[in-house]
């Protein structure tokens, strides 16, 4: 079973994602914000994917990606967005290894979702 | 004729003759000269002024009629009188045939013979006042400057009979100059420049007197040391007066012509002179009159110009103020829209996602999955919405390509060609003879486009034609994409790139938006030209890349 990580600043949409790709049949772990993401991210090597909204209040989606660079974890990210914002960081993103056009914006069509989760694992 | 006092001469062989008339006519106030022969009479007219002969038909050494031919010959218009004898009466109407004004017989009656002199001057003076009328018509007929300095040269010669003659007038240094000759060598009209006080005509204008001189300069002691031209006989210098103010000199020289100027001449070019100066003083007045209208009329041009610049100023103006106004409102509108999105989207999310989850699950009231069919369905419309006002504020900023525009054009027009032609809109292309590239992101210019295209054909609602046009305009490509829809008034042009304002049933109001920022972001400029029932004109104008390969 392929272990996800959805990190997210609104309860109710991390619900929403746990919901669905439980049924989809993936073990999900969650971070409200970044609260738990430190403590997540170094003890739970298991991990396959992330969803990584970008925009929250404290620790933003792009200061836990550079995190991890200075970690040297690497993993698939989805990048989940409520706004356009991330096109200033393409160049950034670039060098990490993300493209920004690959994010998916909200509110997303679920299937949609769960297809690029699965292209992303293949 | 100083003191209004005819000269006459009188002519007779007869010394008792000669006495009658001399002392009769001395009495009536007449200045006589006596002469007892043809020659000697004939010299008398040459040297003197005379206005009336009475002359003896019968001479010892030459006929009447012939003196009197010699004497018109000197003076063309001296009056006779004939003095006839028993026998002579023949001779007498010989005299009147060749000009002779009448003719008295012995025994002649004083009486008599000063009526008939009064008329012969009555006749006299009345030619001389009609010839000045004639004088006077001709130099008003003109006020011209250079048509009347040629009235004048030519008048002159008539009316005074000379050789040659000049009119000076005063250059910008306040010297007289030659303004017009007749008879004079073109060196001389060209080259003489005079000072007041300088030689002869100098003289003139430095006393403002008239000059009558004759043989030369020689016996004059005003002129001492002045050389004149040897060729010239007599002359006349007149200074053409304008109430006391000096206009210019008038000279007149005889040289071939045998007899001299005399008092009569002077008299007569005094006369002349005064209206020459006066219609001199017209023309002058003219001149300066023509070029305060020429002034005038320069003036009101570059006033004209002025106010058109102004205008256009205004004009200008107001368009940079309705950009800027456009540009602010966009900017504003756009943080807010960006702000705004974030906080939409998150519940949004929630909404719809909820709405698929449960549509997962199995709904048996067909109701209930109706209503959270809809409500998914509403929520993705908002979601379209929102995509299109981020794109609007901050449109994406892919990667830019070198683009020719018409082939870009060119490639676009075809698509949408069929669907256009089945609303009964054709699509014309005018582009520019020479590729115009522009820095762009290709699909954000073509979706603008597109949206301008299909206003154009929502304007037109029927058939009709759509122009697109591309053209190098300084640095920029210019597309003109002009419709024969049915245009827009001012205040609907106002709002036009306002998001969500829109004046179609089913329109979301962000086309327009959405191609102004996209126009924006590739500093370019959009705007419209449009009136209602005019049809409306969208031109974009896009920079020109003029770096890279040509």
């Amino acid at each position: 079973m392929k272990k996800i990580l959805v990190v997210d600043d609104e309860l109710r949409i991390i619900k929403i994602l746990e919901e669905f790709l439980t049924i989809k049949g993936f073990e999900v772990v969650t971070s409200l914000g970044a609260e738990n993401i430190h403590e997540i991210l170094d003890n739970d090597k298991t991990i396959d994917l992330m969803v990584l909204d970008m925009k929250m209040p404290g620790t933003s989606g792009m200061a836990i990606l550079r995190e991890m660079k200075d970690k040297n974890i690497n993993m698939p990210v989805i990048i989940f967005t409520g706004s356009v914002d991330i096109k200033k960081y393409r160049n950034e993103l670039k060098e990490m290894g993300y493209d920004y056009l690959d994010a998916i914006y909200k509110p997303v069509n679920l299937q949609e979702l769960f297809d690029k989760i699965n292209s992303k694992l293949s | 004729m100083v003191d209004n006092k005819f000269n006459i001469l009188v002519v007779d062989d007869e010394q008792d003759v000669r006495d009658y008339l001399g002392r009769g006519l001395n009495r009536r106030g007449y200045y006589v000269i006596e002469a007892s022969s043809a020659e000697e009479g004939i010299e008398q007219v040459r040297n003197n002024d005379v206005d009336l002969v009475l002359l003896d038909v019968k001479l010892p050494n030459m006929e009447g009629s012939d003196a009197l031919g010699e004497m018109r010959k000197i003076h063309p218009e001296i009056e006779a009188i004939m003095i006839t004898g028993h026998g002579t009466i023949e001779s007498a109407t010989e005299c009147m045939k060749k000009g002779a004004y009448d003719y008295v017989e012995k025994p002649l009656s004083i009486e008599k013979i000063v009526l008939m002199i009064e008329k012969a001057l009555e006749k006299h003076q009345l030619k001389e006042m009609v010839a000045l009328y004639e004088i006077s018509k001709a130099i008003f007929s003109t006020i011209e400057m250079n048509d009347l300095l040629e009235i004048i040269v030519d008048l002159t010669m008539r009316v005074l009979q000379a050789d040659d003659t000049s009119v000076m007038l005063f250059d910008e240094q306040n010297r007289l100059y030659i303004a017009i000759s007749y008879g004079l060598e073109e060196q001389i009209q060209k080259e003489t420049r005079l000072a007041v006080g300088e030689r002869i005509a100098g003289w003139a204008a430095e006393y403002k007197q008239s000059l009558l001189l004759i043989n030369g300069l020689k016996n004059d002691y005003r002129f001492e040391g002045v050389r004149g031209r040897e060729e010239i006989k007599s002359s006349l210098v007149v200074p053409l007066l304008k109430n006391d103010k000096l206009l210019g000199i008038l000279t007149v020289n005889r040289m071939r012509i045998p007899n001299n100027f005399n008092k009569a001449d002077l008299y007569k070019a005094n006369i002349f002179a005064s209206l020459v100066s006066l219609a001199l003083d017209n023309a002058n007045l003219y001149k300066e009159f023509k070029k305060a209208q020429e002034q005038v009329v320069k003036i009101n041009a570059e006033l004209l110009s002025s106010v058109i610049d102004l205008r256009k100023m205004n004009a200008d103006l107001q368009n940079s103020q309705r950009q800027l106004v456009q540009s602010t409102k966009m900017a504003a509108l756009g943080r807010l829209v960006a702000d705004m999105a974030h906080e939409v989207n998150n519940p949004l999310m929630i909404i719809s996602g909820r709405a698929q989850l449960s549509l997962m699950e199995e709904i048996k009231n067909e109701k209930v999955r109706n209503n959270i069919e809809i409500m998914l369905e509403e929520s993705l419309r908002a979601k379209d919405v929102m995509q299109r006002l981020l794109r609007f504020s901050r449109p994406s900023k892919g990667e830019l390509g070198r683009v020719n525009i018409n082939t870009s054009i060119a490639g676009l027009v075809p698509i949408i060609k069929p669907q256009f032609e089945m609303s009964g809109i054709t699509i014309r292309t005018d582009f520019s003879e020479t590729p115009l590239f522009v820095l762009i992101e290709e699909k954000h210019i073509q979706e603008a486009l597109l949206n301008i295209l299909n206003n154009a054909k929502d304007a037109i609602n029927g058939k009709g034609e759509i122009v697109i046009a591309t053209r190098a305009e300084a640095d920029f490509a210019r597309i003109d994409i002009k419709d024969s829809g049915c245009g827009m008034p001012q205040d609907v042009m106002d709002r036009i790139f306002d998001p969500f304002f829109t004046t179609k049933e089913k329109g979301t109001g962000l086309g327009l938006s959405v191609c102004y920022s996209i126009i924006k972001d590739s500093n370019g400029n959009l705007r419209f030209s449009s009136s209602p029932g005019e049809g409306t004109t969208a031109t974009i104008l896009l920079p020109l890349d003029d770096k890279g390969e040509k």
